[in-house]
């Protein structure tokens, strides 16, 4: 990769704003490398809760974003930190994924996998299962909230900005998504007030 | 990739709601990264970049492309369902239409035969009946 790009500085950071505009025209392609090894393990984390736990839909997802990202650097003004620019178009990527898989299921009849194969085992796989199975059964808009907010650490107001939607109505998602999860793994969740590590042991 | 989420003051979530949701992350989580994993990423990734660098207006022309086939795809598939109950009856009709001509009583142009043609005409057919 280092033979693609020349060294080159992207700014991270909101006040560098001022300077990312400057130097929009000619940031581009400059420090990409960098970028992409600062931002690659959390970008296929993300796509892969996103993709609903299919580790090469996570892959694939993650590396177009890089791709679209990559062509779009010169367009970048510095109107939000870079990373959640980035984060706007992987979680974009994602929706693309699910919509083309959504179609092909529908016009070619193709049924999707019955479990996406992990790459490697961690933790329980039934679990893992199970709440794979209560996430797709969210809504898309509910999904990227619980997702964004609760999983992946992003503030309502970063995460109203990733999905273009407005915070009350992110807000709203989180706690539609909160009642539907809670529901569906009721059988699984730590009761209200009981002590979750205690039930994990068990 | 993101900043702290404790500092947004409009928090929605109750310590119930972190702690269920903390749950949650902890068993739904993506498998690590390992060093083959990422070299592999970085290659394909690489090879992506290489791809879109040197021929920029490609993705958009395979975009377009593609969308396009899928829409005729789609409308392939769509349009198959009706076309054939729509061709059923035009089907019926050309059926129909043979048989009225098979069964139709002597036309015109047989009878615009010469009379000569026309009495020995029987012997033509039974020979033809004959040979099958």
């Amino acid at each position: 990769m280092a033979a693609l790009v020349a060294a080159r500085r992207i700014p991270e950071t909101r006040s560098e704003e001022a300077s990312a505009r400057v130097a929009a025209a000619s940031l581009a392609r400059g420090d990409f490398e960098a970028f992409v090894v600062r931002h690659r393990d959390r970008a296929v984390a993300l796509a892969w809760r996103l993709c609903g736990g299919d580790a090469a839909a996570a892959e694939d997802v993650a590396q177009e974003a890089f791709v679209r990202a990559y062509r779009a650097l010169d367009r970048f003004r510095g109107e939000s930190t870079l990373a959640t620019w980035f984060t706007r178009i992987l979680v974009n990527e994602a929706r693309r994924h699910r919509r083309w898989c959504w179609l092909r299921e529908r016009t070619s009849g193709v049924m999707p996998a019955e479990a996406p194969a992990p790459a490697a085992e961690v933790g329980d796989p039934l679990l893992r299962d199970r709440v794979a199975k209560a996430l797709a059964g969210l809504s898309r808009a509910q999904r990227e909230a619980f997702v964004l907010v609760h999983l992946e650490g992003l503030s309502v107001r970063e995460a109203a900005e990733v999905t273009g939607r407005a915070p009350g109505t992110i807000k709203s998602h989180l706690h539609r998504a909160q009642g539907a999860l809670r529901a569906r793994l009721v059988d699984l969740a730590p009761k209200r007030g009981s002590n979750p590590s205690a039930r994990e042991r068990t | 990739m993101t900043t702290e989420r404790r500092d947004d003051p409009s928090e929605p979530t109750s310590a119930e709601d972190e702690r269920f949701a903390r749950w949650l992350g902890e068993i739904y989580e993506a498998p690590p990264m390992t060093e083959a994993r990422r070299r592999r990423f970085d290659a394909r990734l690489e090879a992506r970049l290489a791809r879109a660098r040197a021929r920029p207006w490609h993705a958009a022309l395979a975009a377009a492309a593609a969308a396009l086939a899928f829409v005729l795809w789609g409308g392939h598939l769509a349009g198959r369902g009706p076309t054939d109950s729509a061709r059923a009856p035009a089907a019926a009709t050309s059926a129909e239409a043979v048989l009225a001509l098979a069964t139709e009583p002597v036309t015109d142009a047989e009878e615009a035969l010469p009379v000569e043609y026309r009495a020995i005409s029987y012997l033509l057919i039974d020979a033809e009946g004959a040979s099958r």
